[in-house]
């Protein structure tokens, strides 16, 4: 058996720090009994305060995680326990059949893949049945989202008539009860673009300009759905994606998006909270030079589905959703490479990024976010207290950072050339991670 | 009307969006190259189809503008350059050592009650110890949480390589932080110099500082430049500087300490140069305070008593020397005994060893016997004690059943001033009989002893409190007070590392009822086991590079 983890990696998997303490404290040897693997997985039982003890298994190639304790965090103190004794003293296992609980659970782990792979097997009748009434669904919900941008219209019409200059002092219900009509009118990607409007206004020191590239981004997606029948496929998708319209992942794992098979590298992650919906974004690099948006939703303390460690190479199959720029992806398949140093190339330098930018631009104007994973880049403080990254030819591009996150970027690099991936959004670079020597060090990013 | 702007058409734009296009209509713009154009497009726009309101056109115009805009986003050009920081030399500590700092780091940030800076001190010593330094990406979280820690600095300098330098030379902030460490080890003239400057230009805390450090290395410059200032600084700042001149203090600072500092009108300023002229020996304060003492105690060797006289009234020099009218030492004591048990305060008790021809123990044993005054010559003693730190009276006063040091401030000080390994003899004395049936047991001053007095515990003593607790925790007798629940954690960041070895045998489980018991139980062994995992890595790591180097030889 050998463990593809290290204890740091596998920590990294923790959901808060408590859980990650505790993981510690009980990944000792005296705290487990029948501690055993095969090749598909690791399990164990341990003693807690209840009669009987947790039976925790885990498989590693995922991660994949699962305990008999009531806890309500995922991965559980004992699933990290588990993980970090088997990374620590492998020794301590021993090879065997698994128990039940464990050969149970890995089968219904297959079983529900395969369900989730395989077709609803339906006849001709009720296959015909089902389009013709998801297609009408979708034509009533083209006509609602229609009435829906035409307001909006009228909105930012008048807004014109007015003057941005009057919305500062506007309540942050002007903008939510309108993102709520738009939520109604089933457009919920539009819905978010005007609630931040909002935010921009309440943070922003200079918020008109920010404000105006907002309505100009609102504006133009508004301006493609209406005429979105003359747009070429790739380009009606990508409006529909913005307006809010979801792509089906069964469709788009049962062959309607681009498949690739690439070693991918975890380049980034970072997770925020959106209307009490927590979203984690998971940036993967592949080693032909393609990337990809991994997006994660959880409610609550709920745990995200998809377990990437930052750093980590995976090799497995994407497929891409529909659109002119395939960005966001979803996992077909996956198993962690860890004995993989974290390197990829990127953008040599910041001409090139920016002429990248203006190219992805030109093919999906409303934009939001773009990966750079830059070479040769040095970090710095400039005298006027604003951190940037400068190329070999001095020119540089803005970074949004915490004060302690530049500091700790400034100090791994040393004044050396590195690489660095962050997300651009036009104006400036939220740093995600740093590349060095073959080493990977995760940046914490700015509060949004 | 088409206007030919002179402004950006952007910011022609952007004055009516932020006005809008009823106090400010919309202009139809001209301007060259291929967006002009496009622009101008839009406007012709609102001539062409009635329907397009100037509204529409001018946000179709803004749009084609953010989007020009975002695709033609230049680079900055940046002629800023920064040093290279120099090459390490020093290996980088191992994973697991790094996982544990990262481990305290948190603790730090959850606001948690264990005193992080003294476990990462811990940490910091072992990196040290071993040569190895923290990997660079951790340099700035240590310097930001050494900053106002001076005790980390010259561990922080040494655990941080040569990034520690060259990140104080980017960083105004640590800069000046940590500036007093980059001077703290004088070696000639320059850096005398520096301290001298500091000292003159700086703010309180790093003048302080300097004169602390200028004391250690230049005991003379430092009385020069503090005796030039001294009348110019508030009397606090006047008290802390007093306090620096403890470092070396020596004949030659009599005058100063003598005729400027026990001549100024704040008694707290005279109070603290009288507690350190009576420390230098053959001093005239010194003198002055003994001749006065003699004229008030006196020892009668038929009766075997002291015969008190008690002072008079306050007069100017027992002012001037320290004395202060009104001070409550013990509510039991009057004026006059006050003053009384401050001068006597003020002398070394071998003064009157040789005086009365009597043994530490013997005026001990007068003392505490001599009538109505023996609370005061008691408390007098162990004042002098504390303060001349002469370990025949310490050890009779420890000695003598008679005494509780937590019952007075006076106690209370003398254990703080004790020297450690004393202090372990006497718990260590009195851990079995506190050990035995609280029915016979004397009052359990165990734990608030170690409360007032932080030091790092010996490995004999650390194993002895470990044996007492592992017996009391199986035995289930309750020697568990508030005190020990309350500094159960600090017990734990003071003992020695060898604690890490019994800590398993504390027998805690679920059983245990009282909840405050078994949470500080718990606190306790959680910090020592973190400090003893932080020991093995380090010793561990040693171990593979002792044994790496092995094999290469």
């Amino acid at each position: 058996m050998s463990i593809a983890y290290t204890a740091e990696q596998i920590l990294e998997l923790a959901p808060d720090s408590s859980a990650g303490k505790a993981g510690r404290d009980l990944a000792t040897a005296s705290k487990w009994k029948n501690l055993g693997y095969n090749e598909q997985a690791i399990w164990g039982e341990c003693q807690g305060s209840g009669a009987s003890p947790y039976q925790t298994r885990a498989d590693l190639s995922g991660p994949a995680f699962k305990c008999s304790c009531p806890s309500r965090k995922f991965p559980c103190k004992h699933s990290l326990a588990l993980a970090l004794l088997c990374c620590a003293n492998q020794a301590l296992f021993e090879e065997n059949e698994p128990p039940s609980w464990v050969s149970e659970w890995l089968t219904n782990r297959g079983a529900k893949k395969r369900k989730e792979t395989s077709e609803t097997e339906k006849s001709p009748e009720q296959l015909e049945e089902s389009l013709l009434a998801k297609d009408k669904r979708k034509q009533d919900r083209l006509s609602r989202v229609q009435t829906g941008i035409e307001e909006l219209e009228l909105f930012i019409s008048d807004l014109m008539r007015q003057g941005i200059g009057t919305v500062k002092k506007q309540p942050f219900a002007f903008w939510k009860s309108r993102a709520a009509r738009l939520v109604d009118a089933q457009a919920p990607g539009l819905a978010r673009l005007v609630s931040e409007c909002a935010e921009i206004i309440a943070r922003s020191s200079d918020w008109e300009d920010a404000l105006i590239d907002k309505l100009a981004t609102i504006n133009l997606i508004c301006r493609a759905f209406l005429k979105r029948e003359d747009l070429p496929p790739e380009l009606k998708a990508d409006v529909l994606t913005a307006v809010g319209f979801n792509q089906s992942q069964d469709e788009l794992l049962s062959g309607a998006g681009k498949c690739l098979d690439d070693l991918w590298l975890v380049v980034g992650q970072y997770s925020y909270t959106q209307d009490r919906l927590r979203v984690q974004r998971n940036w993967l690099w592949g080693k032909g030079g393609q990337s990809a948006l991994i997006l994660d939703f959880a409610h609550g303390t709920a745990p995200f589905d998809t377990m990437l460690i930052p750093g980590l190479f995976y090799r497995g199959e994407l497929v891409f959703y529909q659109g002119s720029l395939p960005q966001r992806a979803l996992i077909k398949s996956k198993h962690s490479e860890p004995a993989i140093a974290p390197c990829v190339s990127g953008l040599p330098s910041v001409g090139a990024a920016l002429s990248s930018y203006a190219s992805d631009l030109a093919k999906t104007p409303w934009l939001d976010t773009v990966p750079f994973l830059m070479e040769e880049v040095i970090p710095l403080k400039t005298s006027g207290g604003k951190w940037c990254l400068v190329d070999k030819v001095k020119n540089g591009l803005p970074l949004i950072v915490k004060e302690e996150t530049g500091w700790q970027l400034l100090s791994y690099a040393g004044g050396l050339p590195l690489s660095l991936f962050g997300e651009w959004d036009g104006t400036t670079l939220k740093p995600l991670a740093a590349m060095k020597d073959g080493n990977y060090l995760r940046l914490q990013t700015v509060e949004v | 009307m088409a206007i030919q702007v002179k402004k950006s058409p952007f910011y022609e734009l952007t004055e009516t969006a932020i006005l809008g296009t009823d106090r400010k209509p919309l202009n139809r713009i001209l301007a060259s190259g291929a967006l002009g154009q496009t622009i101008a497009d839009l406007s012709q726009k609102e001539d062409q189809a009635q329907s397009q309101s100037p509204e529409r056109v001018l946000i179709d115009q803004l749009t084609a503008l953010s989007i020009a805009r975002k695709a033609g986003s230049h680079a900055l050009v940046l002629e800023n350059t920064i040093t290279v920081c120099p090459e390490e030399s020093q290996s980088k500590v191992s994973e697991r050592s790094l996982a544990l700092l990262v481990q305290i780091l948190a603790l730090e940030t959850k606001g948690s009650e264990l005193r992080p800076s003294k476990m990462v001190a811990d940490w910091l010593v072992y990196c040290a110890e071993a040569n190895q330094r923290v990997p660079e990406e951790f340099v700035p979280r240590l310097l930001s949480l050494g900053k106002n820690i001076s005790e980390l600095h010259p561990l922080i300098a040494k655990c941080c390589g040569e990034h520690f330098a060259w990140l104080i030379s980017l960083n105004q902030e640590w800069g000046i932080s940590y500036k007093v460490q980059k001077n703290d080890q004088p070696d000639d003239s320059d850096r005398i110099q520096a301290l001298i400057t500091t000292f003159e230009t700086a703010d309180q805390k790093e003048r302080y500082q300097a004169l602390l450090t200028l004391r250690q290395h230049a005991p003379q410059e430092a009385l020069t430049i503090l005796s030039m200032t001294f009348e110019k600084e508030s009397f606090e700042t006047k008290i802390l500087f007093l306090k620096a001149l403890n470092t070396s203090l020596s004949l030659s600072d009599e005058p100063f300490l003598e005729d400027v500092a026990l001549a100024d009108r704040r008694k707290e300023v005279r109070t603290q140069a009288a507690a350190q002229l009576c420390l230098i020996a053959d001093s005239r304060f010194q003198q002055r305070m003994i001749a006065r003492a003699d004229q008030y105690l006196a020892y009668s060797n038929s009766e075997r008593r002291f015969a008190i006289t008690l002072p008079d009234k306050l007069d100017d020099s027992m002012s001037r020397d320290g004395i202060i009218e009104n001070l409550s030492i013990d509510s039991r004591l009057g004026q006059k005994a006050t003053w009384l048990c401050q001068i006597l305060s003020l002398v070394p008790a071998s003064h009157w060893q040789k005086r009365f021809a009597l043994s530490a123990k013997e005026i001990l044993k007068v003392a505490t016997a001599s009538s109505e005054w023996s609370l005061a010559l008691t408390l007098a003693l162990i004042n002098s004690a504390a303060r001349f730190g002469e370990v025949e009276i310490q050890q009779a006063i420890l000695e003598c059943g008679e005494i509780h040091l937590t019952d007075s401030q006076s106690g209370l000080l003398l254990l703080k001033a004790l020297p450690h390994t004393l202090l372990e003899n006497l718990i260590l004395q009195k851990l079995p009989s506190w050990s035995r049936p609280s029915e016979q047991a004397p009052r359990l001053d165990l734990w608030y002893y170690l409360e007032q007095v932080d030091f790092n515990w010996s490995e004999q003593f650390t194993r002895e409190i470990m044996k007492f607790i592992i017996k009391e925790c199986r035995e289930k007798v309750p020697v568990f007070g508030h005190t020990f629940y309350s500094n159960a954690s600090n017990f734990a960041l003071r003992m020695h590392i060898s604690a890490g070895e019994l800590i398993e045998q504390i027998a805690i489980n679920s059983e245990m009822t009282d909840i405050y018991r078994r949470n500080a139980l718990e606190r306790m062994r959680d910090t020592v086991k973190l400090r003893y995992e932080i020991f093995q890595s380090f010793k561990i790591s040693n171990e593979i590079s002792t044994s790496t180097k092995g094999n290469r030889q």
